[in-house]
């Protein structure tokens, strides 16, 4: 299977700033999923799509909502489906926080693996 | 004429009360004189909040600099005359504030777009770990926390305050509360629209009996409304709090005539208070104690 890899750290130095480091504030956010869309839609034959959070620093809930939560909502009822890797644990704590608003929530991918899927209560 | 209004001696959240009973009878236009001659000791949401009442002013009002040489090189060290600068005629000499104060996490910040979120969180996360995790006994983990606190807070100024506002971070050790331990401080304010009217703002909002500002504040921290439809918004503050509780630490919001607090049980507030001066905006301070181990 054809996996797309996506660097979210690479697409905040893109898609906002070169000097960013940290996925804070709801403009931040709304901007990096648009460009992951945009590489999403260039890949279109990949039914799976990695998206690494390993060199982000950290993330806030807006960003989380923005870029996690929109993401998987968006794209609930067809491909790709998204792996969320390289999480640390507050990644996943801000995570968590927003997708139980939205009645999901994250699982392990494999076991042993610091790799996610979000899936629906 | 203009109306003299004295500093406390010293002045935080509980103490910036005594500032706004007087000012809260004033006109807008009305002028006034903060006199801090007197006054030893600022916290962050005093220095903050001082900038935040100065924008609420038509016209443009007085400050007289602390006459104890340590509390104005501090309010110096702190940032807060180089903003003051602008916001007030300035009455006194004011040092110079190039030397680095230790406790000083983050000093007086303007806060008025996405971007300021941006360079505050970048700016605190080194220092912060040493902070937390050598002086307050937080585990590493607590670093992340405290910048998502941080940043969700700060955005609440972007997002719904409709005006600049203010931040700043400072560490220090409690002299009588506490048993002497150290703590750290956040406070975010602005002279904005508040809790109550950004909710109202909200299209096809549901009316109800019970609509103030002590009812606009419970909405926002403790139920996570929103003046946005989205559902994934207005989870900043509600996640707050929840860090807030890990940290055994204390969280207040006061907007408009009422001031909501989460009051950990090392603390005699009260969790909310109503008919309070009417002040714009809303000022938030978080307060992280230094762990000790029961």
């Amino acid at each position: 299977m054809i996996k797309h890899h996506i660097d979210v750290s690479s697409v905040l130095r893109s898609a906002v700033s070169e000097t960013y480091s940290n996925l804070v504030t709801r403009p931040t956010g709304v901007a990096v999923r648009v460009y992951i869309e945009a590489q999403i839609r260039d890949a279109s034959d990949c039914a799976v799509t990695v998206i690494d959070f390993s060199s982000v620093g950290m993330m806030d809930f807006s960003c989380a909502d923005e870029i996690v939560a929109k993401l998987v909502m968006q794209h609930e009822n067809g491909t790709p489906t998204f792996v969320f890797s390289g999480l640390s644990e507050s990644h996943i704590e801000a995570i968590d926080v927003v997708l139980e608003r939205h009645g999901m929530s994250l699982v392990s991918h494999e076991a042993d693996s610091n790799s996610y899927v979000a899936v629906t209560h | 004429m203009t109306n003299v209004i004295t500093v406390p001696p010293s002045l935080d959240d509980a103490t910036f009360e005594q500032i706004l009973e007087p000012l809260s009878r004033l006109q807008p236009d009305d002028k006034v004189l903060i006199d801090a001659r007197h006054a030893r000791w600022a916290s962050p949401y005093g220095l903050t909040a001082l900038l935040a009442l100065a924008q609420t002013r038509l016209e443009r009002p007085s400050l007289t600099v602390p006459e104890a040489e340590e509390t104005a090189s501090y309010w110096a060290r702190a940032g807060f005359f180089r903003y003051a600068a602008d916001l007030y005629e300035i009455n006194g000499a004011v040092p110079r504030g190039r030397q680095n104060d230790p406790g000083v996490l983050l000093e007086v910040t303007p806060v008025n777009a996405s971007e300021d979120v941006h360079t505050v969180v970048d700016k605190v996360q080194q220092r912060a770990q040493l902070i937390l995790v050598n002086e307050l006994k937080l585990d590493a983990t607590a670093t992340m926390r405290f910048t998502m606190a941080l940043s969700e807070t700060c955005q609440n100024i972007v997002e719904h305050a409709q005006h600049g506002g203010w931040v700043a971070v400072n560490s220090y050790r409690w002299q009588k509360r506490l048993g002497g331990r150290r703590v750290l401080v956040i406070a975010v304010c602005d002279a904005g629209v508040g809790f109550r009217r950004s909710l109202e703002s909200a299209v096809g909002r549901p009316r109800s009996d019970r609509w103030d500002d002590g009812m606009a504040l419970e909405e926002a921290v403790m139920r996570g409304v929103s003046r946005f439809r989205d559902t994934g918004r207005g989870q900043g503050l509600a996640g707050v709090r929840r860090f807030i509780g890990k940290w055994d630490g204390k969280f207040s919001a006061r907007s408009g005539t009422a001031r909501l607090a989460i009051v950990p049980t090392w603390d005699e507030d009260v969790p909310l208070q109503e008919n309070l001066p009417a002040f714009p905006g809303s000022q938030v301070q978080i307060t992280i104690p230094e762990r000790v181990d029961r």
